[in-house]
């Protein structure tokens, strides 16, 4: 069975249906990217999962245990960051922290090893004495990750944690939530930098007006979505006669001459770059360049999604 | 032209379209119509048609003095927040930008203000029309009437106004509001304002004052413009602090919070490894600035209290009720505040983002619950000691005395002081903690308590009032009606008699609403405790 795992699950406010009979599954330390628009209902299935939200149909799962019925034994296996950090702007970083460590009971002897620690993890142990409102938004959130990992949580839930921080913050997040994977943690983050989820997360699933619209690793939602891979190269002996043989290789959907290059748009659950290269030396090309360019989530997030909300 | 004040036209919509301001409104014309036509029935009952005519006069006093009531309780709610709510909304940085400038936003925020509360006064026109009709009255009273509400309206509309400007939350703009607003005119003797005018400095700023003040004399337009003119002048000078303050404003956004930079010039940082075991206990005893500064308020309050009831005037009449004065002064306040704190003990975390944060966490939400109404129980603890102290020193410094046996013992008077303080501001705190858990996302809850305050103050002693007028018989029939009412006990108890109960039956009636107020107690506690069961998590 899947750490997390939603079936059927349906979450209206009134009468509006903010999730959609939704079925999603999530392995064991799987670094989980949800994507979709505004309004589509990430932030929702969320805060079902951290127990904040009670779904009016369906069941949801998280480690073998119901998060409806038993929400006491799920919060002690969750760290759930909402979009805004969730900080206590009156306490220094060490005191938000120790705060935090005492919410979860942890015993005093550990508690303060245990915060030294995460300020190291989370580059802030030169801000231990700082108040939390004197830090910039990237420190918070690095703070709000701190908080999350202070009771050891088997799952993590970040809601948006990369949205607002500036290019160098945006990195260092990236970092840390790459060292939380290495950890072995379950994460869920949702995001809307999706050049960065890419890099980051071994499963993603897109939602669109409440529903799941796509789910699995990337290479499988590129195979189930056909999308074209863009081959760039360098032919010195390019001609017409070529240009049919090309053409001809079974995979390959078009070839078209640019100013300097060639572009070969190939379907790579047919045929893949290197088997490509094979072929072309097959047909005596000569090739000074040849660059299969990367297919980018935001191909697949346009082509899957219409701007639609719940 | 209305066109050209943008703002104006924006304030005038949503104050159309604000359910709130309509069931104020609609509260606001029950009581007019229901206390003009009892009085209209009590004075038209006689069957000489000359003892009718002229009791115009006296119900077009009942209908200023409504309308004035109304003003100074509904006006505060709706002035002081007109600026913080920019504030929170995070909008008037933007109107800042706009070509309006300060003076112009002010402004047309203030003509919003008076035009809102011109339509609540309109519902009062055609009574007014009747008292004319019973005669007694001179277009010249009718005007004095009118100009002195407009100026009541301006006062309150500009003092709330600079406080909306110079608070950084609606909620502490409509304490300083109410409080300031008490101390503007708790000096004021009010008791001798509706029956002995006669020193023009007592009533200088209190607008309603001049009503009875200026009809004596026969004056023109330009004399009555001339004896009003400190009111105008306070009106000017506050809607000039508030400009100042808005001006400003965008410097003052990005400097830290007072508390931050005391504790850095101090150096006061904390390095301490905190030794928290109950955590949400400690941050709402030891972090929580607006608690602390509460606290040193009422500490410097009382003090104050104490020193003015020790240097009070020689005659005896006047010092006791200028004690009293100071006295309800204080109660008023301690109620305001901690129903405030009460309403929004959960609220804060709401508003700080904290809330769904601390909800994920293995804290039990009984715990949640206790450790957030711990603190604000030594919060009432404290207020409660406060108001103890301030009413013994009350009664130590001015004994009454007791012909025939018809007051409680001194005694008596202290330990019923003592218990019902605390009863009463224990029901505030379990009631108000339970309105905030039920409506904890209703940013307007706030208005909703005081109204609750200020209802459960007045409505009991309307009903015990206006019963007799209805039902017949006599007034002290329906006197049990006002033992209801936590105003009404305070006054017995530091009068130390309830009138029509002597001797054993004043005692008999005190315990009595003893026993219902500690029903009260358990019962606004018990719907606290169970609301929270429900209300602070979802799944549990």
């Amino acid at each position: 069975m899947s750490f997390v795992n939603i079936s059927n699950m349906t979450v209206r406010y009134d009468s509006f249906i903010a999730v959609h009979t939704m079925n999603l599954q999530i392995p064991a330390g799987e670094v989980f990217g949800f994507i979709g628009p505004n309004g589509a209902g990430k932030s929702t299935t969320m805060k079902v999962l951290a127990t904040l939200l009670k779904p009016q149909i369906g069941k949801v799962f998280v480690d073998n245990i119901d998060v409806l019925k038993e929400p006491k034994k799920i919060r002690s296996i969750i760290g759930y960051m909402p979009d805004a950090f969730g900080v206590y702007d009156d306490l220094t970083v060490q005191e938000y922290l120790h705060f935090f460590a005492a919410a979860y009971r942890i015993n005093w002897s550990k508690r303060k090893n245990l915060v030294n620690d995460l300020l190291a993890l989370t580059d802030l142990t030169k801000k231990k004495y700082a108040q939390v409102d004197s830090l910039s938004r990237g420190m918070k959130q690095r703070l709000g990750i701190a908080r999350v990992l202070i009771h050891d949580p088997k799952f993590l839930i970040l809601d948006e944690p990369a949205s607002g921080l500036d290019p160098r913050a945006r990195i260092e997040m990236r970092e840390l939530l790459k060292e939380l994977r290495n950890m072995g943690k379950t994460v869920m983050i949702s995001s809307h930098i999706l050049s960065e989820l890419s890099e980051l997360c071994t499963r993603i699933g897109i939602i669109e007006a409440g529903k799941i619209v796509a789910e699995g690793s990337l290479e499988e939602i590129y195979t189930q979505l056909g999308v074209e891979k863009v081959v760039h190269t360098q032919i010195l002996n390019y001609d017409e006669h070529l240009h049919q043989k090309i053409s001809e290789i079974p995979g390959v959907t078009s070839v078209k001459k640019q100013q300097n290059r060639v572009e070969i748009h190939i379907k790579e659950q047919q045929l893949k770059p290197e088997v490509l290269l094979q072929n072309l030396i097959a047909l005596d090309a000569c090739i000074r360049m040849f660059q299969p360019g990367a297919i980018d989530l935001e191909t697949v997030f346009m082509k899957l999604t219409e701007g639609k909300t719940a | 032209m209305i066109s050209k004040l943008p703002l104006l036209q924006k304030e005038l919509i949503e104050y159309a379209s604000t359910k709130r301001i309509y069931i104020l409104r609609v509260l606001y014309g029950i009581c007019l119509y229901v206390i003009f036509l009892v009085n209209w029935s009590q004075y038209t009952s006689y069957d000489n048609l000359y003892q009718v005519l002229g009791s115009g006069r006296w119900l077009l006093e009942y209908i200023f003095a409504t309308n004035t009531g109304a003003i100074y309780i509904i006006l505060p709610m709706i002035s002081s927040i007109v600026v913080t709510n920019e504030k929170e909304k995070r909008t008037l940085s933007l109107l800042l930008t706009t070509k309006l400038g300060p003076g112009l936003i002010l402004f047309e925020k203030f003509l919003g203000l008076v035009l809102s509360m011109f339509y609540f006064l309109l519902m009062s026109f055609p009574i007014i029309y009747m008292t004319y009709l019973l005669g007694g009255l001179t277009n010249k009273k009718i005007f004095l009437s009118l100009y002195i509400q407009f100026l009541t309206i301006a006062q309150v509309a500009a003092i709330g106004l600079f406080f909306s400007c110079y608070c950084k939350t609606s909620i502490k703009a409509i304490m300083s509001t109410y409080i300031w607003g008490f101390i503007l005119y708790a000096f004021l003797p009010f008791f001798d304002i509706f029956t002995n005018i006669s020193n023009y400095g007592e009533i200088m700023l209190f607008p309603p004052g001049f009503y009875f003040y200026l009809d004596r004399y026969s004056l023109n337009s330009w004399d009555i413009l001339s004896y009003t003119l400190p009111i105008w002048i306070t009106i000017l000078l506050a809607l000039l602090g508030a400009r100042h303050l808005l001006i400003r404003y965008p410097r003052k956004i990005n400097q830290k919070p007072l508390a931050v930079r005391v504790r850095e010039d101090f150096k006061l940082d904390r390095h301490k490894t905190p030794r928290i075991h109950l955590p949400l206990l400690w941050r709402e005893g030891t972090h929580n600035t607006w608690g602390l500064s509460a606290k040193i308020f009422f500490g410097v309050g009382v003090v104050i209290a104490i020193a003015i009831i020790g240097n009070l005037p020689d005659s005896r009449h006047r010092r006791n009720e200028m004690a009293m004065i100071i006295y309800f002064f204080g109660l008023a306040i301690a109620a305001l505040f901690l129903a405030m704190k009460s309403v929004s003990l959960f609220q804060r975390e709401i508003k700080q983002e904290t809330w769904d944060v601390l909800l994920t966490t293995t804290i039990k939400t009984e715990s949640i619950f206790f450790q957030k109404t711990m603190a604000l129980t030594k919060f009432t603890i404290y207020i409660c000691t406060l108001l103890v102290i301030v009413y013994s020193f009350n009664i130590a410094a001015f004994h009454r005395y007791n012909y025939y046996n018809v007051r409680l013992s001194t005694g008596a008077k202290w330990i019923y002081s003592l218990i019902f303080t605390f009863l009463i501001f224990s029901i505030i705190q379990w009631s108000m903690t339970w309105l905030g858990l039920v409506f904890k996302r209703n940013r307007r809850i706030a208005f909703v308590a005081i109204g609750i305050i200020v209802s459960w103050c007045l409505l009991p002693i309307l009903a015990s009032e206006f019963s007799r007028d209805i039902f017949g018989g006599s007034r002290g029939d329906y006197r049990i009606f006002s033992l209801f009412s936590p105003f009404a006990i305070f006054v017995f108890v530091t009068e130390g008699r309830i009138p029509h109960f002597r001797g054993e039956g004043a005692y008999t009636a005190l315990n009595l609403s003893l026993l219902i107020y500690l029903a009260m107690a358990a019962i606004c506690f018990a719907s606290a405790y169970f609301s929270s069961k429900k209300h602070i998590r979802v799944c549990d």
